[in-house]
């Protein structure tokens, strides 16, 4: 493939000639269908003109082209307004496209833009392959004649040439490698692709997690291991006192809990020493420097890379699509049917649904006039609920924060090193806790009622949300408290985690399993009582979040995490899947899967925030070990940063420069800046809306005056008198009581049925509309001068 | 992939490439599906400008796998053929399955959908094709009058210009509006 980019340009005249006989057939083959023809649309004809207006713009945004189909060239009418005929119309965009300099340069950039430009046009494969061939045959025309064919023309091009390979081999390699792609395209075909966006998460989790374990492993673990078989001779086994102790035996029951021999293990943080790494006297590596700057440096490119997915994201379905729609029907009947489904059950089952979404919809029309006339009273009710609710809810949460810190208190880790069961039970209270919660917190909003059903699973979330971050907060403040009493506290930490993730796919995952398969023996049982379970994306998107967010956490206290999620991710995908398709049926009531994504990418983004702060403040506040872990020997893990990689030590001026960034009024100065950006673009932001705005009720009025225009004009022509109405109904109503039509201030307000669709849908408020040309009353004269005048 | 037998050249699958919006192992996934609706009519080798005009009858396409189930197979089919019976050649199918690939954009998605939803072309969604829509959505399982008052509500929502259907604009300007249309406007081959 690589090739092929060069070898299009080096064989033009081999290409052009072998296509010549092609197209020449492929032109006779479409003269015969004329008739057929898939040109014969006249809103072609009308967007083509938008099409070439684009173009003329597209030196300032490539991203133009993508805006394509319905634009195309005006030229490919006639005189006459009548299309042209398909080979004729091939021609004339071929010049429209050959017209635009920048799109016929011998280069590779001006490739690229070309090859946008015809991949979006909505022309037929066939016609596209004619107008590729024209351009490239009169691009190598006018490159021999200009005659500047220099072999480094396509130099400067180079980085962006290497980047687009780099891009089509990374989308290549990754996609004949897709992961799971016979398995997503089964849930698909069955589920629905909502569904199927709860296993798409589940994959790019699994993703990042092999990303960070890879450069985890290779910098940090290896060497590590190497390390230790070199120094199997001489291994002295240290514990947390830094005393010199035997190395306990190995129970089972380590691998659950962490402890005992996994404690001093490469699992932990402890594990690791502080020594340069010599090796076969190939070169100095030195691991300290290599755990900090590797966690550093993946943390920083993850937020990046979250981030800047996070902006698409929202873009995409918040700015884009208004939240509350008002084109109901539309978007249920046109963007009903998914595509995806194939089979034969899950296609019934969607007619179904279709169907009950209908009639629901239907019903509800009744109920919406009557919602909006709430009493006061009721209003009041509903306020009080929710804040009782609001108020239990964080109650709960607060009540299960300081419980664990009794917990924590109680099973106070000592650093005898012991195989016990006892370790496990915070972690087993953690998780109980979290489901047990999630259930409650179901079950008590359903005395609440909100205004709009998707509100109900948005404070659902954010519920569970605030309840995991209390929970691995509590645990984080209370350890990293402990640095000066306890050695070794960054052990600790990292066991807990570990304890708590392993647990959690014993209580979440395969507990969730056995519910979903009890039911559905239940079901099969009594099949007319009992339904088969729905399958909760809510409840399952939430533990992914959860367990990202440990990761984040502990990551930096045992880089063997990472490895351990990423077969942790591995068996959920496998075991959800296998649940999914064996006991459980598509849930009846969905949100859309763009908002599930968005849910999952702030939610990762928030932890990750939170993460980055906390493990800045760990880094350059809090005191390390001294008995442990690489970074024995400095005060705190910044220090590595400042004095081994900079080579900075304190009291000399860059340090103080350094300083001097976390000094509160640097950092004050920076959030004040911030605030007046922010306030600066929402002030910009607000402009453009009212600016919007005016412009929506221009149009109104133009369309109102054409209507009025055009009703008179009818009525002129049938020989009637000319009214003042500004809608046809009004006319018969008029004419049936013989009542001169009432003036247009604010009338649409009583009677919806007068009202414009135009008006609707450019959500405009009649009562502010100025009364202008259309609206006040005229008398005959005025509107024959008015029509004289077109 | 090591096949001895070429089904297309370079030059071919650059084309193809070039203009719709896979890359070469999907075109030639693409003709593998295409070729096991009708094996005996579509060669092995597609290097002749003939073998690539072989038009597959529509009853044999609406049995693929993915349009199986499809309520609008047959419109789907209709719109991207030239002969106006629905019999798709190679390139039609190519260009059909392109369309509702991933890397597709949406406002080719929205054109190829409005086309789907026209179905007798001429370039109105009107009443009557509502009505039809609504037959193969629900299996016509609706009652009469719920199609009357389900195609009045769309008209009424999308209907700008106040002419009784949806024009290409309007239908564009609604379904710029949901973020769901690309998701379920996706066929993975």
């Amino acid at each position: 493939m690589a090739q092929s980019n060069s070898n299009s340009e080096d064989d033009l005249h081999l290409n052009s000639n072998n296509s010549h006989d092609y197209n020449k057939l492929l032109l006779d083959d479409s003269k015969k269908n004329l008739d057929s023809s898939l040109f014969d649309d006249s809103y072609l004809a009308m967007n083509i003109r938008r099409w070439s207006l684009n173009i003329s713009n597209g030196r300032q945004n490539r991203k133009l082209y993508q805006f394509m189909p319905a634009k195309l060239n005006k030229t490919v009418e006639d005189g006459d307004g009548n299309l042209l005929s398909e080979v004729d119309q091939i021609e004339q965009i071929t010049q429209e496209i050959e017209s635009y300099d920048h799109l016929m340069e011998p280069n590779y950039k001006s490739e690229q833009a070309r090859i946008e430009t015809i991949k979006s046009m909505p022309q037929n494969l066939a016609a596209k392959r004619i107008i590729r061939a024209r351009l490239l045959r009169s691009i190598n025309r006018r490159s021999h004649l200009s005659n500047n064919s220099s072999p480094f023309r396509n130099c400067k091009f180079f980085p962006n040439l290497f980047m687009k390979k780099v891009k089509t081999w990374y989308r290549q390699a990754f996609k004949s490698f897709d992961f799971w792609y016979g398995s997503m395209k089964e849930i698909e075909g069955r589920f629905g692709s909502k569904l199927g966006v709860y296993f798409k998460i589940l994959r790019y989790l699994v993703l990042l997690n092999i990303f960070l374990s890879i450069f985890v492993f290779s910098f940090i673990i290896f060497p590590q291991i190497l390390y230790d078989s070199f120094q199997a001779n001489n291994l002295i086994h240290l514990d947390d006192n830094g005393n010199n102790a035997s190395l306990p035996s190995f129970h089972f029951v380590d691998i659950l809990t962490a402890e005992g021999y996994m404690r001093s293990s490469i699992l932990f943080y402890g594990g690791y020493t502080n020594e340069t790494i010599n090796i076969g006297n190939i070169s100095d590596y030195s691991l300290p420097y290599a755990y900090f700057l590797t966690m550093t440096i993946l943390y920083t490119v993850i937020f990046i890379v979250i981030s800047f997915s996070l902006l698409r994201c929202y873009r995409a379905s918040f700015i884009e699509a208004l939240d509350n729609m008002p084109n109901l029907y539309c978007h249920k009947i046109f963007c009903a049917w998914d595509f995806g489904l194939q089979d034969k059950s899950a296609a019934v089952l969607k007619h179904r649904n279709i169907y009950r979404e209908l009639k629901d919809l239907l019903l509800t029309e009744h109920k919406k006039i009557e919602d909006e006339q709430l009493s006061q009273l009721t209003k009041i009710r509903n306020f009080i609920i929710q804040l009782t609710v609001h108020i239990i809810v964080f109650g709960i949460i607060l009540f299960i924060g300081v419980v664990l810190w009794g917990l924590f208190e109680v099973y106070e880790v000592n650093s005898i090193e012991r195989s016990d069961w006892k370790y496990l039970y915070i972690p087993v209270v953690i998780n109980s806790a979290i489901l047990f919660c999630s259930i409650l917190f179901t079950w008590i909003s359903k005395a609440e009622e909100f205004k709009f059903p998707r509100m109900t699973i948005h404070i659902r979330l954010l519920r569970n949300f605030l309840l995991e971050i209390s929970i691995v907060s509590a645990l984080l403040v209370f350890w990293i408290k402990r640095n000066n009493s306890l050695v070794c506290w960054e052990n600790v930490i990292g066991s807990e985690v570990y304890r708590i993730m392993i647990v959690d796919f014993f209580i979440h995952t395969i507990g969730t399993c056995c519910y979903y398969f009890v039911r559905y023996f239940i079901h099969k049982s009594d099949p007319d009582r009992f339904d088969l379970p729905e399958f909760d994306i809510t409840h399952s998107s939430l533990g992914l979040v959860f367990n990202q967010f440990l990761i984040y956490v502990g990551l930096p206290f045992s880089p063997f995490l990472s490895v351990i999620a990423v077969v942790k991710f591995i068996l959920m995908f496998y075991i959800m899947k296998l649940t999914l398709i064996k006991c459980c049926k598509a849930p009846m009531k969905l949100w859309k899967s763009k908002q599930i994504q968005t849910f999952f990418l702030i939610g990762i983004f928030t932890t990750l925030v939170i993460v980055f702060v906390v493990h800045g403040l760990v880094i350059t506040k809090i005191q390390v070990s001294k008995t442990c872990g690489p970074f024995k020997s400095y005060e705190n893990m910044s220090q590595i940063f400042m004095e081994g990689i900079l080579k900075i030590k304190e009291g000399q001026i860059f340090w103080k420069i350094f300083t001097s960034f976390t000094k509160p009024a640097f950092v004050g100065g920076i959030l004040l800046t911030m605030c007046v950006s922010v306030y600066y673009l929402r002030a910009k932001a607000q402009a453009q809306v009212a600016k919007v705005k005016l412009l929506k009720e221009m149009l109104y009025l133009e369309a109102k005056d054409k209507e009025f225009l055009l009703g008179n004009i009818s009525r002129l022509a049938q020989g009637k008198p000319l009214s003042c109405n500004f809608h046809e109904d009004e006319d018969r109503i008029s004419e049936q009581d013989n009542v001169q039509a009432m003036p247009i201030d604010g009338f649409a307000a009583e009677d919806w049925k007068y009202e414009n669709n135009l008006a609707r849908n450019l959500r405009l408020d009649f009562e502010h509309i100025p009364t202008t040309s259309g609206y006040t009353r005229f008398c005959d004269d005025e509107i024959r001068n008015r029509l004289s005048r077109y | 992939m090591g096949n001895k037998v070429v089904t297309f050249t370079h030059e071919q699958l650059d084309n193809y490439q070039d203009c719709t919006f896979f890359n070469k192992k999907e075109i030639l996934k693409v003709f593998k599906k295409f070729r096991n609706l009708a094996p005996e009519l579509i060669p092995l080798e597609m290097t002749t400008p003939e073998s690539v005009k072989i038009r597959m009858p529509k009853d044999r396409i609406v049995k693929l796998p993915e349009l199986i189930e499809n309520p609008f197979a047959e419109r789907v089919c209709e719109s991207f053929s030239k002969d106006g019976y629905g019999n798709l050649n190679f390139e039609e199918f190519l260009d059909c399955l392109s369309i509702f690939s991933e890397n597709c954009p949406r406002d080719l998605k929205i054109y190829y959908a409005f086309k789907i939803y026209d179905y007798d072309g001429d370039d109105f969604i009107s009443e009557s094709d509502l009505r039809q829509v609504l037959k193969d959505l629900t299996k016509n399982e609706l009652t009469n009058d719920e199609h009357q008052k389900i195609t009045e509500k769309i008209i009424e929502e999308g209907d700008i210009d106040n002419d009784g259907k949806l024009s290409f604009l309007e239908f564009e300007t609604v379904l710029k509006r949901s973020p769901d249309f690309i998701n379920t406007f996706h066929i993975r081959i």
